[in-house]
């Protein structure tokens, strides 16, 4: 047989993905110089919230999140964790997941 | 039912816990995702307690402060996504109605428009076949039904009805679903809540019973019965961490009827004891005491027991009106309105609950309004209020006889109980009444100092000042309150037995002459201990 390569840059649209469907997330923020460029252009590209680590066949997340104000904060984190971790796991087959959710920002009411 | 009020939407909150409650472990069966939201009913369940329990804690007294403990609680209390969705729900629909105090159907499919809104901005991706989905739904129904419907019960049936329809849709909208074969949890969650807030509303749930309710059923069997225990003791600990179920075993050893239950940072304690001391001494193991309070269960026994009771029946009606009466001069004037019922008692005699069930039992009809008339005796009339379980019983905080009568005459054969309760409410917040006494010891009052004997004008409750002339103590009630009895209408004045019709009707005519505009009533009340009951309507 031959082998499956999933690259950081999946891996990082896989989990931006999953974490913009969790009830409480209005945003990603970029973290790399770049990616706040593009986005302060109107290119938004949403992977760049998204820090991708490999250590062998473990994986870990670190997601950079805006969060709508108001809503528990803890139970959203909790939710991005479990929804990366359950959709990694069913959709690439890797076991090992860490998933760090860093809450960058709340969005102010308008 | 046009408008929600403070307490309807109360209702509706207790009722959306209790049905929430009992139904719980069937949403928790509904979850397909292994994660992230194990047990969508409790989850939500924990939510709804919470916002509930700070409403409890708080005990708010306008809509306003309501939402606010709702929204609070539900925030620190959210738990899991299901959770958050539902304290964003709550936040939309208080939020819109921050402010009214009164709710109308046309704002209530606002505030629920608010309500998804607010659930929908805190996601960029929202899920459809979902909580979301229904709440959506909702609103959108409420809107299009806010145009014809008039009254708020089949309001929400109809919302429910289409909250309903569009669950069973979910499977449709969300493939997971319908692998799974079942509908979303979150959304089953909201369709339980509305349901129980429908049930809240038209009064057909039983709400969890509070601390003080499950003692006060307690106390009243064992009153019942043989003591077994003398003393009814309850403490109030602020001990930090007391376990509840653990101090209940404990608490075991010293007596029965033992209720422990933890209300924020408190510990409520209850329990039947010969030795009441040892028990505060093992609750202060744990902690400070707030608050203890002892109460000797036998001689509230013999008051429980003892007294008798009249009966006279009366006029066909709608619904029965017991009255407290006392003086025939007031016998007279409550059966000639067409109370059902009297019974007597008033100052220094007051009925038990006894005689209330007896009379409640003695009414052809099942709806009763019970009048008091007597402060001290409003809480034994609840008591029976409660205990009567096979009719709708409604106690009228009336604090005198004066007040009773303009409300009895308020009352339309034509309009549904609740409605003649609801008038009777307004009216008896705008009757101001005023009392001539005497007093029967020394005694000092907002700054008088009183002796035995002397007479004392009593306003609104409250003893404003003492004389030595009945009269003159009357004269000078009217005189102090000219300006508040300017804006009101009749005076009624009713002369007790010691007081001669002849110097009753020229007194009357002395306060004719001060407050030419108003009428000015006066019948025999042959009460005892008052000289003068003045009602001002």
């Amino acid at each position: 047989m031959g082998k499956i390569i999933v690259s950081k840059n999946a891996l990082a649209k896989l989990a931006a993905l999953s974490t913009m469907e969790c009830y409480g997330v209005v945003g990603l923020v970029p973290v790399s110089f770049t990616g706040r460029v593009l986005s302060l252009l109107g290119m938004p590209d949403l992977t760049k919230g998204i820090e991708v680590k490999i250590f062998g066949n473990r994986v870990a997340f670190d997601i950079h999140v805006v969060l709508e104000s108001g809503v528990k904060v803890s139970e959203v984190a909790k939710t991005i964790i479990s929804q990366v971790q359950y959709k990694i796991k069913q959709l690439t087959g890797i076991k090992d997941i860490d998933v760090n959710v860093i809450i960058a920002g709340v969005r102010r009411e308008v | 039912m046009k408008i929600l009020r403070l307490n309807e939407i109360n209702r509706m909150f207790e009722g959306a816990l209790a049905n929430l409650g009992s139904k719980k472990e069937a949403v928790n069966k509904l979850n397909v995702f292994p994660v992230p939201d194990g047990d969508t009913g409790t989850n939500m369940y924990l939510t709804l307690k919470t916002a509930i329990d700070e409403v409890r804690k708080k005990n708010p007294k306008t809509l306003r402060d309501f939402g606010r403990a709702i929204c609070e609680g539900a925030l620190i209390g959210g738990r899991g996504n299901s959770g958050v969705i539902l304290s964003q729900i709550f936040k939309g629909f208080f939020d819109y109605v921050d402010g009214k105090e009164e709710i109308t159907i046309p704002e209530f499919a606002q505030a629920l428009t608010s309500s998804s809104r607010t659930a929908y901005k805190a996601v960029i991706k929202p899920v459809e076949g979902t909580i979301l989905t229904v709440i959506n739904a909702m609103a959108q129904k409420a809107v299009i039904l806010s145009r014809t419907e008039t009254d708020f019960i089949p309001f929400l049936e109809k919302i429910l009805e289409e909250a309903r329809t569009v669950l069973a849709k979910t499977p449709e909208l969300l493939p997971v679903l319908k692998e799974a074969g079942v509908v979303d949890s979150g959304g089953q969650g909201l369709v339980f809540i509305t349901e129980g807030m429908l049930m809240g509303l038209q009064g057909k749930i039983e709400v969890e019973k509070t601390f003080e309710e499950v003692i006060e059923e307690m106390d009243k069997e064992v009153l019942g019965g043989e003591l077994k225990f003398k003393y009814d003791t309850v403490l109030l600990s602020s001990a930090p961490n007391i376990d509840a179920q653990k101090l209940q075993k404990e608490l075991e050893q010293f007596g029965d009827s033992i209720v422990v239950a933890k209300a924020g940072n408190l510990t409520k304690i209850h329990v039947h004891s010969n030795e009441p001391y040892k028990v505060m001494e093992h609750v202060m193991q744990y902690g400070e005491l707030k608050e203890a309070r002892i109460e000797n269960m036998q001689q509230e026994q013999e008051e429980f027991l003892g007294q008798k009771k009249e009966e006279i029946t009366g006029i066909k009606k709608p619904f029965c009106i017991v009255s407290v009466s006392q003086g025939e001069g007031f016998d007279k004037i409550f059966l000639s309105l067409g109370t059902d019922v009297i019974i007597n008692g008033g100052q220094t005699m007051n009925p038990s609950i006894n005689d209330f069930l007896s009379a409640i039992e003695k009414c052809g009809r099942n709806e009763v309004v019970i009048l008091p008339n007597n402060s001290n005796i409003i809480l034994a009339a609840k008591e029976a209020a409660k205990l009567a379980k096979d009719k709708k019983v409604y106690v009228l905080k009336t604090k005198n006889m004066v007040q009773a009568i303009p409300i009895i005459l308020s009352f339309n054969s034509k309009e549904t109980f609740e409605e003649n309760m609801k008038r009777a409410e307004e009216i008896l917040k705008d009757i101001h009444s005023f009392a001539v006494t005497y007093s029967v010891r020394n005694a000092k009052f907002n700054g008088l100092n009183v002796k035995k004997g002397d007479i004392l004008g009593v306003a609104d409750g409250n003893i404003v000042l003492k004389g030595n002339d009945p009269d003159k103590v009357l004269l000078e009630l009217f005189k102090r309150n000219e300006d508040l009895i300017k804006e009101y209408e009749v005076i009624g004045i009713y002369y007790g037995k010691e007081i001669p019709k002849e110097r009753a009707e020229k007194i009357a005519e002395k306060i004719e002459e001060m407050f030419p505009e108003i009428e000015v009533d006066v019948s025999y009340g042959g009460q005892p201990f008052y000289y003068y009951l003045i009602s001002i309507e």
